[in-house]
């Protein structure tokens, strides 16, 4: 029996990626010259009334100057790398998981491919069907280019860099477009390509910069079709709340297929962070908006880092150029026992290396030396029986020993660019509802209703939603609450206030759902493990029982999960009329599509009643199901040839009725499937000698797939099923009084 | 492919020009929207090169030696005075290596 189960191990396992072989993607080598070069073919002609990304750029960067005392030009080339670039090498990545996924024999479906993507996807469908935002500066190609590609097309005249360094734009922001050096025209064939790209080099890779997830419509200039934006309707770090991460890469998947379940159940506005280097809990996470960094950074907290950690951050802040107590983490302690001063980038609280690592670390996900991040991968599908050999166990991506040493390694050459992002990403204040189109309207001139708001949001909120904050030496309890409503009350509580003291809480008083805080890719010996304080593992140490957790297959709240105690950090209220859904997991309130002011407040005026009116929650219909019979992916005809045994087993392990939860599949770590096989094996004979599978499987397949459902449960990673449970904090408010703090939190 | 012909046309006839025995002369390369046209061009010295920014943004031609700084869209750069022999390279400060020339500047 053994090597089939293996062999099921390697099936389950490769289904995000699809493929068996081991194999290696294609890389130049650095400094390799392009065999064939050839011209980019621009568009029509700049109009002169046509706002450009120089333009947008020149604007924002003399604004921050002047408003907020940055230097301009800092601004201005940190905006550059946040929009174009992309960490040097990650375009060899994607172009990886192209040839990885886009082969014939890959029934899972499943296109890793944005070429595909941006040319099958009309531009006036991208934002509605995919949240992708359409790049102002480009024109959709009226006939296909000398290779046969119909891409958009850049508008000539707005090309305003070096297109080596940071591409051509793919008519996508964030995703640019690279002169392939291994191309070779001999070669090539569009129409192969698009249908079995495997082994095949196409003229341009697709890089991604991080704009790709963080730009967003102006919540004060929406454009007035999403489509169709100009620079004026768009802004750069609010987050792209739109954004169908899932659906951009699984769209063209059968809709009975687990993955196309999968994909498409993730929430709007969402980024799974944790789908290549897997965490085994399908735990997407919110894109944050970046809004007054300044005033987080005064809020930042001292954690403890390891010595070897202390030399790691000396080391790159000399070659970024920073000094030793930069804002964005100070380092201090002693040498023995070193520590940072720290922001909390991440929902997790698990980014909490200071500002210049979480911005570096970011590249790595988008695929900056992906060849070495590979190998920290638990499931690396270029060399799967590596994995399997080591039973999915995950890797450091090692900074300290070796993807530093290099001076112009990717990663070196990304972190010299980071202190000019850090200051561009300094330079966004809030969205005021007062000034956005009509956005007086929604607002009430009441001031006794405002009142009443704030000392709700002082009761009940600020304690954890404010970086500013009482004295801390009055400690009674009587006069806190006093000295806190005095506070809120007083005209410049909102000004320079980042509405989030910044700091880690435990689920276990928040209440939210724990799949996300429950990841393990920040704790030693995974992938981030060398990015994270010491702070940050020493508080997931303690291990604790939650109970009363849903179970799907029973309808009760039943289920008990032993785990490490884990935490998110408060996440800023600033401009929250805009940024609704909400939760990590932007699971809380209605999500719209609608980037308009009404859109908007629609869905803040629906996700703040749901926040302090628990009852009207979604609850048990917040869990990810599936939405039609689904079935695994008859992924490896070849693979089954060679295991015949494996057709009579009849293993529709995942033919699941409508409205079974996604995650019964999709957070298990692949190492349980032997498992699975057993419980199903022993759901079919139900007692019976196991010989006798064969000839009770085709009638009692029922029996097996309820006992493997069972077992699912039994070894799911984070088995909490409703997404947007918890953080009732003002439930028990007066509904006057929740109307009140809904109508003040509208000025935030 | 295409590109090369008309590089080599131009250093083909530039040849035949200079071999002629002319005074020096002015010659203009072209700045395109990611390109200069011709991008090799060979010049005697004594010459001198103007660029003409036929494209709709802005560029320059830098070379170690001489840089004619920013040319706006429709205008010429200042011209380029070329005495010593030598090959020159040179590129657009906007749009880095990617836009790229070269001048080959021979004794006369
Ligand atoms: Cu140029």
């Amino acid at each position: 029996m053994k090597y089939r189960f293996m062999a099921l191990i390697l099936l389950f396992s490769t289904l995000a990626y699809a493929e068996l072989k081991d194999k290696k993607g294609p890389e130049p080598k650095p400094g390799a010259q392009a065999a064939f070069d050839f011209d980019y073919e621009f568009g029509r002609p700049i109009r002169p009334d046509e706002e450009t990304y120089n333009q947008y750029r020149k604007a924002h960067a003399e604004h921050a100057e002047k408003q907020m005392g940055l230097s301009a030009a800092a601004v201005g080339d940190g905006m550059d790398t946040w929009h174009w670039w992309v960490g040097v090498d990650n375009p060899g990545f994607w172009q990886d998981l192209v040839n990885l996924t886009g082969g014939k024999e890959n029934a899972t479906g499943l296109r890793l491919d944005f070429l595909r993507v941006v040319m099958s996807v009309p531009r006036a469908e991208r934002f509605k069907r995919l949240g992708l935002i359409n790049d102002p500066d480009t024109v959709e190609a009226d006939k296909p280019d000398q290779f046969g590609l119909k891409i958009d097309r850049m508008k000539d005249g707005a090309l305003q860099w070096d297109p080596e360094k940071f591409g051509y734009s793919s008519g996508v922001i964030g995703l640019q477009l690279f002169k392939n050096k291994d191309f070779d025209p001999k070669k090539w064939n569009a129409e192969t390509y698009l249908n079995d790209a495997k082994g095949m080099q196409p003229p341009y890779k697709i890089g991604m910069s991080c704009v790709f997830c963080h730009i967003g419509m102006n919540p004060l200039n929406p454009p007035d079709n999403p489509a169709d934006p100009k620079w004026e309707n768009l802004t750069s770090t609010i987050g792209n709340q739109y954004l169908r991460e899932g659906l951009t890469f699984g769209e063209t998947i059968e809709h009975q297929s687990i993955i196309y379940q999968y994909m498409a159940t993730q929430e709007p506005g969402t980024s799974e962070t944790s789908r290549f280097p897997t965490d085994s809990i399908n735990n997407p996470t919110n894109i944050n908006s970046i809004f007054r960094l300044r005033d987080r950074l005064k809020v930042a907290h001292v954690e403890k880092i390891t010595p070897a950690q202390a030399t790691l951050i000396k080391s790159m802040y000399k070659n970024a150029g920073l000094e030793l107590d930069n804002i964005g983490g100070a380092l201090g302690g002693t040498e023995k026992e070193p520590t940072l001063k720290v922001p909390h980038i991440l929902t997790d609280g698990s980014d909490s290396m200071g500002i210049l690592m979480a911005s570096v670390r970011v590249y790595v996900n988008e695929g900056l030396m992906h060849k070495e991040w590979y190998d920290s991968w638990p499931v690396n599908p270029w060399k799967m029986t590596k994995s399997v050999l080591r039973g999915f166990k995950p890797a450091e991506f090692d900074i300290i020993e070796k993807w530093r040493k290099d001076p112009n390694s990717p990663w070196m050459q990304t972190e010299r660019r980071m202190p000019n992002m850090a200051t561009f990403l300094m330079s966004y204040d809030g969205f005021p509802l007062a000034d956005a189109k009509n956005g007086k309207s929604y607002l009430k001139n009441n001031p006794k209703l405002l009142n009443r708001g704030k000392i709700a949001f002082a009761e009940n909120c600020a304690s954890c939603h404010s970086s500013k904050s009482p004295d801390s030496t009055i400690t009674d309890p009587v006069l806190r609450k006093k000295a806190w409503k005095e506070l809120v009350l007083s005209d410049d509580f909102l000004d320079h206030n980042y509405l989030s003291d910044d700091q880690r809480h435990a689920y276990s008083e928040i209440g939210t759902n724990i799949q996300r805080s429950e990841g393990t890719n920040a704790m030693r010996g995974s992938t981030w493990g060398q990015m994270s304080s010491q702070t940050y593992k020493d508080q997931r140490k303690e291990q604790i029982t939650v109970k009363n957790l849903y179970n799907p297959l029973t309808g009760t709240y039943d289920l008990e999960w032993k785990g490490p105690n884990a935490y998110y950090r408060t996440p800023t209220l600033v401009s929250i009329w805009a940024t609704a859904p909400y939760f990590h997991n932007n699971s809380l309130g209605l999500y719209n599509g609608d980037p308009s002011v009404k859109g908007r407040m629609d869905a803040f005026e629906d996700g703040m009643t749901k926040l302090l009116t628990p009852n009207k929650r979604l609850g048990v219909r917040s869990i990810k199901v599936t939405s039609t019979v689904t079935t695994l992916p008859d992924a490896f005809p070849g693979f089954k040839a060679k295991h015949p045994y494996f057709d009579e087993m009849k293993l529709k392990l995942l033919e699941f009725p409508v409205g079974t939860p996604v995650n019964l599949m999709m957070s298990l770590n692949p190492k349980h499937f032997p498992s699975l096989i057993a419980a199903y094996v022993k759901g079919v004979v139900a007692g019976r000698p196991e010989k006798e599978f064969p000839g009770l499987v085709d009638r009692r397949r029922k029996a097996g797939i309820e006992a493997v459902k069972k077992k699912m449960l039994e070894l799911n990673t984070v088995p909490d099923f409703i997404e947007d449970r918890g953080h009732t904090f003002g439930s028990d408010l007066s509904d006057e009084d929740k109307l009140a703090l809904i109508e003040y939190m509208k000025r935030f | 492919m295409k590109l090369s012909k008309v590089v080599n046309a131009a250093i083909f006839l530039s040849f035949i020009f200079f071999t002629t025995g002319a005074q020096a002369k002015q010659i203009e390369v072209q700045m395109k929207s990611i390109s200069y046209s011709p991008k090799l061009i060979a010049i005697h010295s004594g010459d001198s090169v103007v660029w003409k920014n036929v494209s709709y943004s802005e560029h320059s031609a830098s070379g170690e030696t001489f840089d004619t700084s920013s040319v706006e869209p429709k205008h010429k750069s200042k011209a380029i005075l070329f005495e010593k022999p030598g090959t020159y390279t040179y590129h657009c400060k906007v749009h880095g290596t990617t836009m790229n020339g070269t001048i080959k500047v021979e004794s006369k």
